[in-house]
C-alpha cells in the first residue's frame, strides 16, 4: 500500500512562482544604479559634441545613434541616469525626512497644532502634484536644486498624513502609556517608543513614491525646469530631441525608454514590496 | 493706423523659420487672381513682446505690427522708399528738412482722420521719457522738432544731416546684421583681446552650422550680412577655426592651467563666459546653436560658455548689470547703418560690446551723414575691419533669412525688399 506523500504547500509554491516582471524591473534597477554609480563604466563623454556626425542612426559605433549636436545618445541616457534618479532620490529623502517630522509633530501636539497641520497637508495634497511643483519652481527660479526641493515638498503629505495617522494609534498603545507610568521622559518617548513604531509603511511608500518623484522630475524638465543644457538628463534630452521625432527617433525615444523603464521597475518593485509586508492589509 | 484698404487674405501659411533661403519670389501657383475675403492663419514661431510698433524690437513681431499699422513710407523691391500714408516727400538743399505731404483720405479704424497732428503726435512720443529710449537716443538723434504745416502737410526739421531718419518713417523689415555673438569688453575676460580672438578660433563655425542648419544656412564673415551693399567681402576667411591658435593665445593670456573638468582657469578662476538668451527673441534654434559653440568651445579650447536660456525681464535684467560676456543679436532695419548705430556706437542703446572708440564713433555718424553710395560703402567697410579684425568684438554667424511654407491656395506671398522676413500680409490672397 503506497502512502501519497504530502504535496507541496500551495501557499509555497506561489511564493517561487517565477516573477519574470520583478525579475526584469530588478535587473533594469540594478542597471540604473550602476549607471549612477559608475557611469564611465559603459559609456564615454555625455557632451562631447561632433557637429559633423549630427542626428545619425543606432550604429555599432553610437548604439543609440547621436543628437543635434552629434553627441552619442547613449553615453547622455547612461550619464542621465545619474541625474535622473538623484534628483528623485534627493527629492524623496526631503519629503519623507520632512513628512516623518511634521506627521510625528501633528500626531503628538495639542488639537489646534494637529488641525493646522493636517489641513497644510489637505491642502498641499489638493492640488496636482506636477502644479505645486512648477508653483514652486515659479517663485525659487529653475535649476536642479528648486526641483528637488519643489517635488519633495509636493510630495510630503503622503507620508506626512501616513505618519500622522500611524502616531495617533501608536500614542495610545499599551506600551506607550506604560513607558509614561514608568516616567520615560518626552524624548525618549518619542525616540524610542513611538517613532520606530509609525515607520513601518513608509520604506515601502517610498519605493513606490520615489518612481513618482523620477516622473515629475523627468516632465518638469521637460519643460525646461530642471537641469539646464547640456546636462544628460532624461527629461530635457526628451524635450530637445522632440523636434527631430520625424527624422531621428532615437534622440527622444530612447531617453523616454530609459524614464519609462526605471519608473515601471521601480512601481513594480514597489508593488512586491507592499504585497509582501502588507498584503494582509490590503 | 489702421490700413484703409482691406487686406486681402488667405488660408493656412505656416512661417517655418530656418536660415538660408532667397528671399524673393515664392509666388504659388495655383492662387489665380487676387481676391478679397477669406481667413488666413499664420504661424509665427517668437511670442510678440508688444504689438505696439513703436517698441517692438522682434523681427517675427514686426509681422504682426505691420499688419495693423502703417508707416509715411514703405520699400520697393530694391530699398528704396515709396509712398504709403504720405503721397511723397521733399529734402531741403542743406538736408535738414524733410517735408512730407499726406494722405488726405485715411482715417483711424475709430473713424479720427489722419493728419499732420497725428504724425506730429506720434514722433513727440518717442520724446516722453522711458517709453522707446533706444529710438529716441538714435534713430531720432537728430531730429530737431516736428511741424504742422497744414493739416496734409508735416516737416521734420534735423539739427544736421541724417539720411536714415527716413527709415524711422518707413515700413519695412530687413536682414541688416548678420546673427553674431558681441563680446563684452567691459570686463575680464574679454578685456583681453587675445581671448576673444581664441574664443573665434575655437569655433569652427562651418562646421557648427552644418550640423545645427544642415546645410541651409548662409555663413557670415562680417557684422553686415553680405547681401547688404556695405558688406565687406575682404573679410571671408580671415580667422577662425583655428583651435591650435585658439590654445596659443589662451596659453599666452595667462590661462594656462585646467580644472577637473577640462576647462581652462588661471589663478584658480574658470574661464567662464555667460551667453544670456531671452526666450521670446530665440527663434532660428539659436539656442541649439549656442549649445553646438558651448561644446566646440569646450572641446577645442577649454572655454566654458554658460547658457541660459531665460524670461525677458531677467534678460534685460543680467544685460542691464552686464552679469554677461556674450550678446547675441541680429537686426532687421533696412538699412545696415541704422543696425550698426545701435550695436557699436558709443551712445548705441544696445552696444552690449561696451566698445568706446571715438574713431568707430566718427565713422558711424559720417555713414549716417549720407553721401554717396560708394562714400558710405568705404565708411562702413573701416567700419566693419575695425570691429571685426582690428579689435575681435563679433563672432559672425550666419545671415538670417527666413524659409516660408505656405498652402498653394496663398497668392502673392513674398519677402521685404533685400531681407529676410515677409513685411505683412498686405499683399497675400486666398485663390479657390
Amino acid at each position: 500500500m503506497t502512502v501519497a506523500l504530502p504535496r507541496p504547500v500551495a501557499g509555497r509554491l506561489t511564493l517561487r512562482r517565477p516573477r519574470p516582471g520583478l525579475t526584469a524591473a530588478t535587473a533594469v534597477l540594478a542597471l540604473a544604479l550602476t549607471a549612477v554609480a559608475w557611469p564611465s563604466l559603459f559609456a564615454g563623454d555625455p557632451l562631447a559634441a561632433d557637429p559633423l556626425h549630427v542626428l545619425e542612426a543606432p550604429s555599432a559605433a553610437h548604439w543609440f545613434g547621436t543628437d543635434q549636436l552629434g553627441r552619442d545618445v547613449f553615453d547622455r541616457v547612461v550619464h542621465g541616469a545619474r541625474h535622473s534618479l538623484s534628483i528623485g532620490v534627493a527629492a524623496t529623502v526631503i519629503a519623507v525626512g520632512a513628512g516623518i517630522l511634521l506627521g510625528l509633530l501633528a500626531g503628538l501636539t495639542h488639537k489646534a497644532a494637529d488641525e493646522v497641520l493636517s489641513r497644510g497637508f489637505d491642502a498641499l495634497a489638493a492640488f496636482p502634484l506636477v502644479l505645486l511643483a512648477l508653483l514652486f519652481i515659479a517663485i525659487a527660479g529653475t535649476g536642479t536644486v528648486s526641483l528637488i526641493v519643489a517635488i519633495g515638498i509636493a510630495t510630503l503629505p503622503h507620508y506626512a498624513r501616513v505618519v500622522r495617522a500611524q502616531t495617533l494609534v501608536v500614542r495610545r498603545a499599551p506600551y506607550v502609556t506604560h513607558a509614561v507610568a514608568f516616567g520615560a521622559s518626552r524624548t525618549r518617548l518619542v525616540l524610542r517608543h513611538v517613532l520606530p513604531n509609525v515607520l513601518g509603511p513608509i520604506p515601502v511608500l517610498a519605493m513606490i513614491g520615489l518612481g513618482e518623484a523620477v516622473l515629475i522630475a523627468a516632465g518638469l524638465s521637460f519643460l525646461g525646469l530642471g537641469p539646464q543644457p547640456p546636462s544628460p538628463e532624461w527629461g530635457a534630452m526628451l524635450s530637445e530631441g522632440r523636434g527631430y521625432l520625424h527624422i531621428a527617433w532615437w534622440a527622444s525615444v530612447l531617453p523616454g525608454c530609459a524614464v519609462t523603464a526605471t519608473v515601471i521597475s521601480l512601481t513594480v518593485i514597489g508593488r512586491h514590496l507592499q504585497n509582501r509586508f502588507e498584503g494582509r492589509h490590503q | 493706423m489702421r490700413r484703409t484698404r482691406p487686406a486681402a487674405v488667405l488660408a493656412a501659411v505656416t512661417l517655418a523659420l530656418t536660415a538660408a533661403c532667397s528671399p524673393g519670389s515664392s509666388a504659388a501657383p495655383g492662387a489665380g487672381q487676387p481676391v478679397s475675403g477669406g481667413s488666413l492663419t499664420w504661424a509665427v514661431e517668437t511670442e510678440p513682446i508688444t504689438f505696439n510698433p513703436h517698441q517692438y524690437a522682434q523681427a517675427k513681431a514686426g509681422l504682426l505690427a505691420w499688419n495693423t499699422f502703417e508707416a509715411l513710407l514703405t520699400h520697393d523691391d530694391k530699398g528704396g522708399y515709396l509712398p504709403w500714408l504720405a503721397t511723397g516727400y521733399e529734402t531741403s538743399p542743406d538736408g535738414k528738412t524733410y517735408t512730407f505731404r499726406l494722405r488726405t483720405d485715411v482715417s483711424f479704424t475709430d473713424g479720427t482722420k489722419f493728419d499732420a497732428t497725428a504724425v506730429k503726435a506720434n514722433v513727440d512720443q518717442f520724446a516722453v521719457e522711458g517709453y522707446n529710449p533706444a529710438v529716441q537716443a538714435v534713430q531720432l538723434r537728430n531730429l530737431d522738432r516736428v511741424e504742422v504745416v497744414d493739416p496734409a502737410t508735416v516737416a521734420f526739421h534735423l539739427k544736421q544731416p541724417d539720411v536714415l531718419i527716413l527709415l524711422t518713417f518707413a515700413r519695412g523689415l530687413n536682414s541688416g546684421s548678420a546673427y553674431s555673438y558681441y563680446f563684452n569688453i567691459a570686463h575680464a575676460p574679454f578685456d583681453d583681446i587675445r581671448v576673444r580672438q581664441a574664443f573665434r578660433e575655437a569655433v569652427d563655425v562651418d562646421a557648427v552650422l552644418q550640423g545645427v542648419y544642415r546645410g541651409s544656412a548662409t555663413r557670415a564673415w562680417s557684422v553686415i550680412g553680405p547681401t547688404s551693399p556695405f558688406y565687406d567681402r575682404s573679410l571671408e576667411k580671415t580667422y577662425g577655426g583655428d583651435a591650435a591658435e585658439a590654445n596659443r593665445l589662451l596659453d599666452e593670456a595667462g590661462w594656462t592651467t585646467r580644472d577637473a573638468d577640462g576647462f581652462r582657469t588661471r589663478d584658480g578662476k574658470r574661464l567662464t563666459v555667460r551667453l544670456v538668451q531671452s526666450a521670446p527673441f530665440v527663434r532660428d534654434r539659436r539656442d541649439v546653436l549656442a549649445q553646438a559653440v558651448q561644446a566646440a568651445v569646450k572641446q577645442s579650447a577649454g572655454i566654458d560658455l554658460n547658457v541660459a536660456l531665460v524670461d525677458q525681464g531677467t534678460a534685460t535684467q543680467a544685460l542691464a548689470d552686464g552679469a554677461y560676456e556674450v550678446f547675441d543679436n541680429s537686426r532687421a532695419d533696412t538699412d545696415a547703418g541704422a543696425a550698426l548705430n545701435l550695436l557699436l556706437h558709443s551712445a548705441g542703446a544696445i552696444n552690449r560690446t561696451g566698445v568706446k572708440d571715438p574713431e568707430l564713433d566718427r565713422l558711424l555718424e559720417e555713414g549716417q551723414a549720407g553721401g554717396d553710395q560708394a562714400a558710405r560703402n568705404g565708411t562702413y567697410q573701416r567700419v566693419q575691419r575695425l570691429t571685426v579684425t582690428d579689435q575681435a568684438l563679433i563672432l559672425p554667424l550666419y545671415a538670417p533669412a527666413d524659409q516660408v511654407a505656405a498652402s498653394a491656395t496663398v497668392g502673392g506671398l513674398g519677402f521685404e525688399p533685400t531681407a529676410g522676413v515677409p513685411g505683412s500680409a498686405y499683399n497675400l490672397w486666398l485663390g479657390r
